[in-house]
């Protein structure tokens, strides 16, 4: 193993280092106390000290050096992507591979420039996954295989049309709204035309695919570690969009004259 | 088949889909041949303000052309 001991000595790039791996973190759907661990991993590593506030939009980050005579302050606000765990995963590796003493300042401000450029997953794969796991979902709640089949279709219609939005820089919670109308429409094809013996598992597993577990896990995590301002800020957005999708149900449901209770 | 009211809307909202994905490929197309690489939408939300011109609409550049 080759020691790079070569500490940096600059504290305004420490803190805009820190900065950016911090916005990056927090857009690939970290939680804060991973956040803080990575940091305070790093910043061991690096001999400085580092005070970070989180906010649901913007992170405060002030850096001290070693001695505590010097400090650097910088706002950031986070951009908010698509979750990607494997950017997630990429970061907190680096922060190990800092800790261990493998990658000095230059060659981790380099890999933090490669790992922020890694390209998403190929959507079409994406679009084939997410309807072979919704469709799933319906064979796990005992729908039958026509449902499965109905549900595949309506999840793969819903995912374009959630893409093509999103493209067009549509609102997210309109995109909800729209994508779990369509998904519910197509879905209720088995109650319109009698297709397979488990016509409500489809309809309510065609719009599963939309539900934001993510955020409301990382919120759960964030209150257990104590940033309830975070907690709270990701609770409401998964609440609206929970909300959006649930009224893009019902107005399938209804335009369709289903009688489902 | 009997057409009752639940199987015509439900085809009508499954060609409405079809119909914005076909729109949506065709402006693809569009968009590969255009070499400026404009983004065009055959169908696209916007301002009155941004086709026509109203007396009295806000943060209007005044041209002077009194120095010519």
């Amino acid at each position: 193993m080759i020691q790079k001991t070569k500490l940096p000595t600059d504290i305004q790039d420490i803190c805009l280092f820190f900065s950016e791996y911090v916005t990056w973190l927090m857009s690939s759907g970290a939680t804060c106390i991973r956040m803080e661990k990575n940091v305070a991993r790093i910043a061991e590593a690096w001999k400085v000290d580092v005070r970070m506030t989180i906010m649901p939009s913007h992170i405060m980050i002030c850096v001290w050096d070693g001695k505590h005579t010097t400090s650097y302050s910088n706002i950031c606000r986070a951009c908010f992507n698509q979750n990607n765990f494997y950017v997630n995963a990429l970061l907190s590796k680096l922060s190990w591979e800092i800790a261990d003493g493998k990658a000095d300042f230059q060659e981790s401000k380099n890999r933090l420039k490669r790992i922020v450029q890694t390209p998403p997953l190929d959507r079409w794969v994406v679009l084939v996954l997410v309807s072979f796991a919704n469709a799933a979902f319906c064979g796990l709640f005992k729908g039958d295989m026509i449902s499965i089949l109905l549900v595949f279709v309506a999840t793969m219609v819903g995912y374009k049309l959630k893409l093509d939005m999103q493209e067009d820089k549509a609102d997210i919670r309109f995109i909800f709204l729209c994508c779990a109308f369509v998904s519910s429409v197509i879905a209720s094809g088995s109650y319109v035309f009698g297709w397979g013996n488990t016509p409500d598992i489809a309809l309510g597993t065609s719009v599963l695919y939309l539900i934001p577990g993510i955020p409301y896990i990382n919120a759960v995590s964030d209150m257990l570690d104590g940033h309830y301002i975070c907690s709270f800020s990701r609770m409401m957005n998964a609440a609206i969009l929970t909300f959006c999708l649930s009224a893009g149900l019902y107005g399938g449901v209804l335009i369709m004259n289903i009688h489902w209770f | 088949m009997i057409m009752t009211h639940s199987v015509i809307v439900w085809s009508g909202i499954i060609v409405v889909i079809v119909f914005a994905f076909v729109l949506r490929v065709v402006e693809k197309c569009y968009q590969a041949k255009d070499f400026r690489k404009k983004h065009i939408h055959l169908i696209e939300m916007s301002k009155e303000e941004e086709m026509f011109y109203c007396p009295g609409d806000e943060n209007m550049e005044v041209k002077d052309d009194s120095e010519n």
